[in-house]
């Protein structure tokens, strides 16, 4: 019996995606919850209820590149500005339509980002991730 | 009138007479009377009685001298008493007779031709003659015979005035005066020596041989060492000369006259030219009796003859023809040298016989010209000498030739042009040559002006500037000003100017040459684009001069200008348009990705609920979705080449073909492909893009096998010159000839997707890897055999 994270937060202004996401993500039986946003805004909003307790805290964060008016560059900007010390054991991983390599580039550079992958999240990467960060 | 003329011939007469003879009574007579001959004058002259001057004079005369007067024909119409007693005749039976009644055998035909000469010539003669009275004896007179003329300066008629000395020489020797004897005989030394003859006379009988002082003279003798004798003149004569000298002895007896031209040895040993005239002497039983004549001394003139005959064969051999034309319109010819047969064609004989006048030779186009400086020539009094233009002549043969002419005007004294001798000088070579030359020039100053290449020359030590005609026009400037440098640089925009300044600067000072492209404003204004070259011309190690090309380049640099823009232009739009590809090929996949997440699914959670339609409506659903992501992932990938600007490095193709057998690894195990690779060298460029290089050649190679053949692919590397030519060799089905260059054309497929399934962006790609790399691309192939691709990559 595979150990499940708590929670995970897609960001992602395709609801399509997200949708997706989540179906594939239940399949892995790999989160209790998902929760999904559709903007940067939205996601910030979540994390600040979330560190009043008002929301489940997420272990995980699938953070698409490309989305109108707060892009996730710009979600990571204020991300960082958050509580460090309670976000500190979120890991959050890049979605990206290719791997740009300059995207790539960028978010290697940038200590909050743990992972970089393009889409669709796969029930294989996810195991990967499990065995990589949750499995102890 | 008539008086006065009758006096004057009557007067001339005696005075000639009575110098020669002394009468002096005569000349008493003839200066204190006027006197006057009658014959058939009938005017009266009105202060002296006409009777008494005719008779004094007559009288007078019948004691001296004969007189007769004929008309101009010899007829005689008047004889005086005298002239009758020594004749024989009465006067009715001379008058209306002809002179040479009188006539003797005594002289020579050609004496009574010189004489008449003389006389019809209005000039007086004087000399002995003999003559023959009625009763056949000959009588010797001395005497004078002289023209008298009318009005018009026509000769009417001739008095003879006579005077015997037949048989009187000794006689007459006493007669005549002494001094005047000497002083005719100084005179007639002294015209001797002028003319540098000598006379001589020898006697038959005696063997004596006298001579003139002028004649020793003449020899460098004299009477104390030499004695004129046969022997010791024949040793003078040059021995080529004596037998014709010997033959005109002989001549003489039968001759009575003789000219001959001979050569006799100066005392100096120096050999004389000289002229004989003799004459043939005869006693009075007309034998002959020795002869008299004279010697000149023509050496100058033979001398100066064979100087002008020389220079009138070096005249014929050159290729100057002198000639002299009388000055008539249309020129005919009095004198031409032998030349002119070079020249023109015709011979002197031509022209002299007046076959061909000058005139038509002339070109006719030139002809009015030639006759307008000519008549121009005449009018100028102080200038007797001329050039014409050069003009054409037309030779007998039709050829063309130009021809410098320069005549010289011959006047008389009156001012009037007698001819004119002209040099004509064949110029025909020089003016063809000088044509070419022109033409030359011409075409040269055409194509510097096609070119707009101008030329300029720098004196370095005057500062002054040579300009040809095309720099001028580049400078818009007047051609007739002369530039310096300051003012040749002027003219540079002033953002150029220090670079032209330096430049000439170092071409003067460090010698270097120079060549720029520089901007440019004209007298006028103009801006133009300009080069400027120039190169040091140095003598001794300095820089004397330097020279160069001036061009406008205007048109050029502002192609070049366009040029760049536009490169610059389509570069950019190059670049947008492969953003535009990057962006819609990334865009396109996000709706793509979800089209394809929910058909799987779909797939994965409903496949067991639906019927086969639905399920194989699925997999084409499923395929094309697939289909679709690959091409955009290729033409992704494919828009992406050199769009990472990584500087070239240096790259191990071995480990590249290790990776790319590692990421093919399954389809060559599962075609059981035989890879035979050999070493390869290490070469500049894009890792990535050259992995993406073999890739796809090493992909391609195992695709397209044959049915149930393995694939067999080589790969090897040769240095070719300064390149590495990669080939990568398959055994598989080749490539038609028509389609070696299609298949790296973009989305170009020569197959169905159901065969062979591909996106065509693969060789598309290849193509721009290498040429991203500065290399080229091409295949050889056999069809059913197999194709070798090469590539090459630059070292």
């Amino acid at each position: 019996m595979k150990q499940k994270v708590k929670c995970i937060l897609l960001i992602d202004d395709n609801e399509a995606d997200n949708f997706y996401h989540e179906i594939v993500i239940g399949r892995s039986e790999f989160a209790e919850e998902v929760v999904s946003v559709t903007g940067g805004q939205e996601a910030l909003e979540y994390l600040q209820l979330s560190l009043k307790g008002e929301r489940t805290s997420p272990d995980l964060i699938f953070l698409d590149i490309n989305m109108p008016r707060m892009d996730g560059w710009e979600f990571l900007q204020e991300y960082a500005k958050l509580d460090k010390a309670k976000n500190d054991r979120i890991i959050v991983v890049m979605l990206s339509t290719s791997k740009n390599p300059e995207y790539v580039k960028k978010a290697n550079e940038l200590e909050e980002v743990s992972e970089f992958t393009s889409k669709p999240l796969t029930t294989e990467y996810l195991e990967e991730i499990r065995e990589k960060y949750f499995s102890k | 009138m008539v008086f006065s003329i009758y006096f004057s011939i009557l007067s001339e007469a005696l005075n000639i007479q009575a110098s020669y003879y002394n009468f002096k009574f005569l000349k008493q007579l003839h200066h204190n009377r006027v006197l006057k001959v009658i014959s058939k004058v009938d005017s009266v002259n009105e202060k002296i009685g006409k009777g008494d001057q005719q008779n004094l004079l007559i009288e007078a005369l019948n004691y001296t001298a004969a007189v007769s007067i004929t008309d101009s024909k010899g007829i005689i119409t008047f004889v005086n008493t005298l002239f009758c007693n020594i004749s024989g005749y009465s006067q009715n039976e001379l008058l209306g007779k002809n002179h040479n009644l009188l006539k003797s055998k005594q002289h020579s035909d050609h004496f009574f031709q010189s004489l008449w000469q003389t006389i019809s010539n209005g000039r007086p003669w004087k000399g002995e003659i003999c003559n023959l009275n009625k009763s056949g004896e000959a009588y010797w007179v001395q005497t004078s015979i002289i023209p008298f003329k009318n009005k018009r300066g026509k000769i009417e008629g001739y008095t003879s005035i006579q005077v015997e000395i037949t048989g009187s020489k000794e006689a007459q020797d006493s007669i005549v005066n002494e001094e005047q004897f000497r002083k005719n005989e100084f005179n007639l030394n002294q015209a001797q020596k002028i003319a540098r003859i000598g006379s001589f006379d020898t006697t038959h009988s005696t063997k004596e041989i006298w001579w003139s002082n002028e004649l020793y003279t003449l020899f460098g003798l004299s009477p104390d060492n030499f004695t004129p004798q046969r022997d010791s003149f024949y040793k003078l004569l040059h021995p080529e000369d004596q037998p014709s000298f010997e033959k005109l002895v002989q001549s003489l007896v039968n001759d009575e006259k003789t000219q001959f031209e001979f050569r006799a040895k100066h005392t100096s040993g120096k050999w004389l030219h000289l002229e004989l005239i003799a004459e043939a002497k005869y006693d009075c039983n007309n034998n002959f009796n020795g002869s008299r004549g004279t010697m000149q001394d023509i050496t100058e003139r033979r001398e100066a003859e064979a100087a002008l005959n020389y220079a009138y064969n070096i005249i014929n051999r050159s290729p100057a023809v002198v000639f002299r034309w009388e000055n008539i319109q249309d020129l005919p010819v009095d004198f031409v040298s032998k030349n002119v047969l070079e020249l023109t064609g015709y011979s002197t004989e031509d022209f002299l016989n007046k076959q061909i006048s000058y005139d038509d030779i002339i070109h006719p186009e030139d002809r009015e010209r030639v006759s307008f400086e000519v008549s121009q020539a005449n009018t100028v009094n102080n200038n007797n000498m001329y050039h014409h233009e050069p003009y054409r002549l037309i030779t007998k043969n039709g050829e063309i030739k130009w021809v410098l002419d320069t005549t010289y005007i011959r006047r008389n004294t009156a001012g009037k042009v007698m001819f004119r001798e002209g040099i004509v000088y064949d110029i025909t070579k020089q003016r063809l040559a000088e044509e070419d030359l022109r033409k030359n020039e011409a075409l040269l100053a055409r194509m510097s002006e096609t070119a707009k290449i101008g030329g300029w020359e720098l004196d370095v030590n005057s500062l002054v500037i040579d300009w040809t005609e095309e720099t001028y026009f580049i400078y818009e400037l007047d051609p007739n000003k002369k530039p310096d440098l300051s003012e040749g640089i002027k003219y540079y925009h002033p953002d150029d100017r220090p670079k032209i300044e330096k430049a000439v600067h170092n071409a003067i000072h460090l010698k270097e040459p120079f060549d720029l492209e520089v901007k440019f404003i004209t007298a006028k204004g103009n801006h133009l684009w300009v080069r400027a070259s120039g190169r040091p011309i140095t003598k001794n190690g300095n820089t004397v001069k330097v020279t160069g090309t001036f061009q406008d380049i205007t048109e050029r640099k502002k192609t070049e200008l366009s040029i760049q823009h536009h490169l610059q232009l389509l570069e950019q739009k190059n670049k947008e348009l492969n953003q535009f590809a990057y962006i819609a090929s990334h865009d396109l996949q996000e709706p793509l990705r979800t089209v394809s997440n929910y058909v799987e699914l779909f797939n994965w959670k409903y496949h067991d609920k639906l019927d086969n339609d639905a399920n194989l409506y699925l997999s084409y659903i499923t395929r094309s979705v697939d289909r679709m992501r690959d091409l955009l992932h290729e033409l992704l990938e494919y828009t992406s080449i050199g769009k990472y600007n990584t500087p070239p490095a240096q790259v191990d193709c071995n480990n590249i073909i290790e990776q790319v057998k590692n990421d093919l690894s399954a389809q060559l195990t599962e075609k059981k492909a035989i890879l035979k690779i050999e070493k390869l060298p290490q070469i500049k460029g894009h890792e990535h893009e050259l992995r993406s290089l073999f890739q796809n050649l090493i992909s391609n190679a195992i695709k397209f096998c044959k049915p149930d053949t393995n694939p067999e692919i080589s790969i090897s590397a040769n240095r070719i010159k300064k390149q590495w030519v990669f080939a990568v060799k398959d055994n598989g089905i080749g490539i038609e000839e028509n389609y070696k260059e299609k298949i790296f054309s973009i989305f170009q497929r020569l197959h169905s997707q159901d065969l062979y399934e591909g996106t065509g962006i693969g060789l598309a790609r290849c193509l721009k890897i290498v040429e991203l790399h500065g290399g080229k691309i091409w295949v050889e192939s056999t069809a059913n055999e197999g194709s070798t691709f090469y590539f090459s990559i630059p070292n």
